[in-house]
């Protein structure tokens, strides 16, 4: 339990940070064991962000963590870029092309995690 | 001052310098050469369409084509695609077993020893010493040759494939029921459903998209009821209205007992019967209404409850909302109706709810059985490359099938062998036996997914049978036990055809070259049976070549598709057949007037089961029977096996992808937190699962959606087999084997 609060300290960090804008500093993960699928440990340290996705239209679709925060150690990626949503949202990539969107990124109004549409207010 | 979508993505660029190191889609960069490829998703059978990103030659990324079907969308494992591409354990050479070891060989000695091998065999035993194991995986036009060379060249009907494993009951049950394979609806139904019955499927995990547009339309329609039918409660559960847990395979039970309160309670639809049913029991349609009705006295919903352990009023309920008038009622099922030992029975009854109701072939009215394979109905169901059929609906055993396919093939009459070869789990009980000497593996992996697998893995080992496996990844269970391993060209490194679950017929273009030395599988087939001096059967030089010799081959059949040229195919998103002609749109709804061309415009009725002789469907009276081995005091607990969301089948591809390995490593044994206390385990602890057949450890996953009595283990694992455990009885007519059912026992490990 207690490896598995130490892990929690070194990941609700950064995941708390996702709400600032992208910055180029580099979240890592801590590496852990892979055995786990994310949410063992997460409904422990995290369990509002694991609540909020699991409520979410990700969460009722199995769209699970990995799949915008990449796996962990190094490969761990902390806010989505763009080209984590490209494989399902690719027209409303597309339409960050508009100038409305300079600066923007899917998660400046769809709030990271809960994903609602056009919650305005930058990413959780 | 505005931006183009290149310079946004490249500013995005930095950002997504770590996915470029877990090898993700990284954002397109303004440097030349790069090109979005249409494809289709190489997994399960929805068959999502999609693009392929390439930049110098390699594929970077995919994302899911919003022309098509899937409207853009694509489930986890389709966008974790690229990385199957370069994964370690991609087969790039040829190799031969020597002196116990595979080792490399060049292309010319493993296909000389193959030909010399079969054509031993063959002059030695006979045409039968020889057979073809085939997927519902490979390309149509890899298919189709196979097929050929082997009925038509070699003359063996040894001819069989992995949808034998997976679709052969809901072929039976099409098939019995309306004549003809296929169903007769389409995703575009799921638009318009207000009741769908979700009946031994885990929609959520194994057809993710499918799942998500139930949930839209749910969404859209807030009345709509979903009801799920399935001992476990799985993620599709979560947006059930109503979820019934049974024993497993007491279903059938279940859905009589369903029919009886749609005809007690007045939903039938006695005009439709009236003119588009008869009723039938066995194999003889000679049956009435009345005798329909005696049938199902003795499946009350209480007698039904108490053999399935569920609760009565749940059945009535879910009669009552499918049956309820002016509602178009979908139901879906998968696995859990056709991995039985009754799986055309349990086919047949769901199709019975539509038939008494007449909620069939009218917008979001349909029985829609769901493919786990890309191209299971595509290749092997239409293209007939099972041990009793021809290509599109004609059988080995029928004379008048024969001679039209020896005319089209270009050989004598007689060359086609009239008695059927065996079934997958026939055929290797056949190697087993001795009797076949030489099997050719394509795009599959049997030495994993066989039923009791322990029993067929010591056959392929036996030292007088030389086993070819052709496959784009090594080693793999099966791969491993080879004489010897062909590399084939995996998906995006050729181009052919694949037919997905609702008659959808779609190219897949090329992306990239083979990688190392694969060849595409038609390339290898040609070269056998250049080698074996049939050449002339198959002297293709393209896909296209194939593709369209299977245009003559289709036409005049129920599936007549001869309007898809492969010019339609690349500028399409997927057609549906019948499309017999080149202006013709397609089929959405099979057998209604107005929608199938072959359904006569002056037809009196809105529908034509054209399949059968008589114009109309049978409602098959199909009583409750159980699995072949219930649990009982020796072994007491239900063993089921199934999918997970990020792998699929026995992992071979995505194993390969690091996350969904690290999101789901290994198969685990789901227990009920009151059977879990009974062994004293938690989640986390080992447990050795026992069958008749054989036994394997798993760790313990403790979880309230099992349940209690039933173990359930996912079946992708390579390294813990769950079909060590599960049973090869096979259903009596489909001949697919019964892996949902059969009894352990569990001890702490």
């Amino acid at each position: 339990m207690k490896a598995r609060l130490l892990v929690g300290l070194l990941v609700v960090l950064p995941l708390v940070l996702a709400a600032a804008p992208p910055k180029k500093t580099r979240a890592v993960h801590p590496q852990v064991d892979t055995q786990e699928a994310c949410d063992v440990c997460h409904r422990e340290v995290t369990p509002e962000v694991v609540e909020a996705w699991y409520q979410s239209r990700h969460g009722l679709m199995n769209v699970k963590c990995f799949v915008c925060h990449g796996t962990v150690g190094p490969e761990f990626v902390r806010r989505a870029p763009v080209s984590r949503c490209v494989g399902c949202h690719n027209d409303k990539v597309d339409s960050l092309a508009n100038p409305f969107f300079k600066g923007k990124d899917c998660f400046s109004c769809h709030a990271g995690h809960e994903l609602n549409p056009h919650k305005i207010g930058g990413g959780k | 001052m505005s931006i183009s979508r290149r310079e946004f993505l490249e500013s995005a660029a930095a950002a997504s310098a770590l996915a470029a190191l877990s090898g993700l889609p990284r954002p397109v960069q303004a440097a030349g050469g790069e090109k979005w490829v249409k494809s289709v998703c190489r997994y399960c059978g929805t068959g999502c369409g999609l693009y392929i990103g390439v930049r110098d030659g390699k594929v970077f990324a995919v994302k899911g084509d919003k022309d098509n079907h899937n409207q853009g969308f694509l489930c986890l494992k389709g966008f974790l695609l690229p990385q199957i591409l370069t994964a370690p354990t991609r087969c790039l050479y040829p190799m031969i077993r020597k002196d116990g070891k595979l080792v490399r060989a060049s292309w010319e000695e493993a296909m000389s020893l193959v030909a010399s091998k079969f054509k031993e065999a063959i002059e030695k035993y006979g045409p039968d010493a020889v057979a073809f194991y085939g997927s519902g995986q490979g390309l149509t036009e890899e298919t189709y040759v196979a097929n050929k060379l082997f009925k038509a060249g070699i003359r063996t009907n040894n001819v069989d494939g992995n949808p034998r494993l997976c679709m052969a009951s809901a072929v039976g049950g099409y098939v019995t029921t309306f004549g003809k394979d296929e169903p007769m609806g389409c995703y575009e139904d799921i638009d318009h459903a207000d009741v769908f019955l979700l009946v031994g499927t885990n929609t959520a995990e194994a057809h993710p998209i499918l799942f998500q547009r139930i949930v839209r339309r749910k969404e859209k329609a807030p009345g709509t009821k979903v009801i799920v039918m399935d001992p476990r409660r799985t993620p599709t559960a979560r947006i059930a209205d109503l979820h019934i847990s049974f024993k497993p395979g007491t279903d059938l039970a279940i859905l009589n007992a369903m029919a009886y309160v749609l005809v007690h309670e007045g939903y039938v639809d006695e005009e439709f019967i009236k003119n588009h049913v008869v009723f039938g029991e066995g194999t003889e349609t000679n049956k009435s209404f009345e005798d329909y009705k005696a049938f199902l006295a003795k499946y009350t919903p209480e007698k039904a409850a108490a053999i399935a352990g569920c609760k009565a009023e749940d059945i009535v309920t879910a009669a009552r909302w499918f049956g309820a008038r002016g509602k178009a009622s979908m139901s879906m099922w998968t696995m859990g109706l056709n991995q039985r030992t009754e799986g055309v029975w349990a086919n047949n009854l769901v199709h019975n709810l539509h038939l008494i109701t007449g909620k069939i072939g009218t917008p979001g009215s349909t029985p829609f059985s769901l493919t786990g394979q890309p191209n299971a109905c595509g290749g092997v169901r239409d293209g007939g490359a099972l041990s009793h059929l021809l290509p599109y609906g004609r059988l080995i055993a029928n004379e008048a099938h024969r001679k039209e396919m020896e005319k089209l093939w270009g050989v004598p009459e007689g060359t086609l062998k009239p008695k059927p070869g065996p079934s997958t789990v026939e055929m290797f009980q056949k190697v087993e036996a001795g009797e076949i000497k030489c099997l050719y593996i394509m795009c599959t992996n049997p030495g994993q997914s066989l039923p009791n697998v322990g029993r067929y893995r010591k056959a392929l080992q036996r030292d007088d049978v030389f086993v070819v496996v052709a496959e784009a990844f090594h080693p793999t269970r099966t791969s491993e036990l080879a004489d010897v391993v062909l590399p084939a060209a995996a998906w995006a490194e050729k181009e052919g055809v694949y037919g997905c679950a609702e008659r959808r017929y779609q190219l897949l273009e090329q992306a990239i070259p083979p990688s190392g030395e694969a060849r595409p599988d038609f390339e290898i087939l040609c070269d056998l049976g250049r080698r074996l001096g049939l050449g002339h059967l198959v002297p293709y030089k393209t896909p296209t070549d194939i593709w369209n010799e299977i245009l003559t081959v289709c036409k005049g059949t129920v599936y007549d598709f001869t309007g898809m040229t492969r010019e339609r195919l690349r500028q399409a998103h997927g057609l549906l057949w019948p499309l017999p002609t080149p202006d013709h749109p397609g089929t959405n709804r099979r057998y209604v007037k107005g929608e199938d061309p072959f359904v006569p415009a002056d037809w009196p009725h809105r529908i034509k089961f054209y399949g059968r002789p008589d114009g109309r469907a049978v409602v098959w009276m199909r009583p409750f029977k159980g699995p072949e081995e219930a649990p009982d005091a020796e072994y007491p607990m239900y063993y089921t096996t199934g999918r997970v969301i990020e792998h699929w089948h026995t992992g071979t591809m995505t194993r390969t992808c690091k996350e969904l390995v690290h999101a789901n490593a290994e198969a685990v044994a789901e227990l009920h937190p009151a059977d879990a206390q009974k062994l004293g385990v938690k989640t986390g602890d080992k447990v050795k699962i026992t069958s008749r057949r054989g036994s394997q450890v798993f760790k313990v996953k403790v979880t309230d959606t099992s349940r209690e009595n039933l173990v359930f283990v996912h079946m992708h694992d390579d390294q813990h087999l769950c079909n060590l455990i599960t049973i090869d009885a096979l259903d009596p007519i489909s001949k697919q084997p019964e892996f949902k059912v059969c009894g352990v026992k569990v001890e702490k490990a």
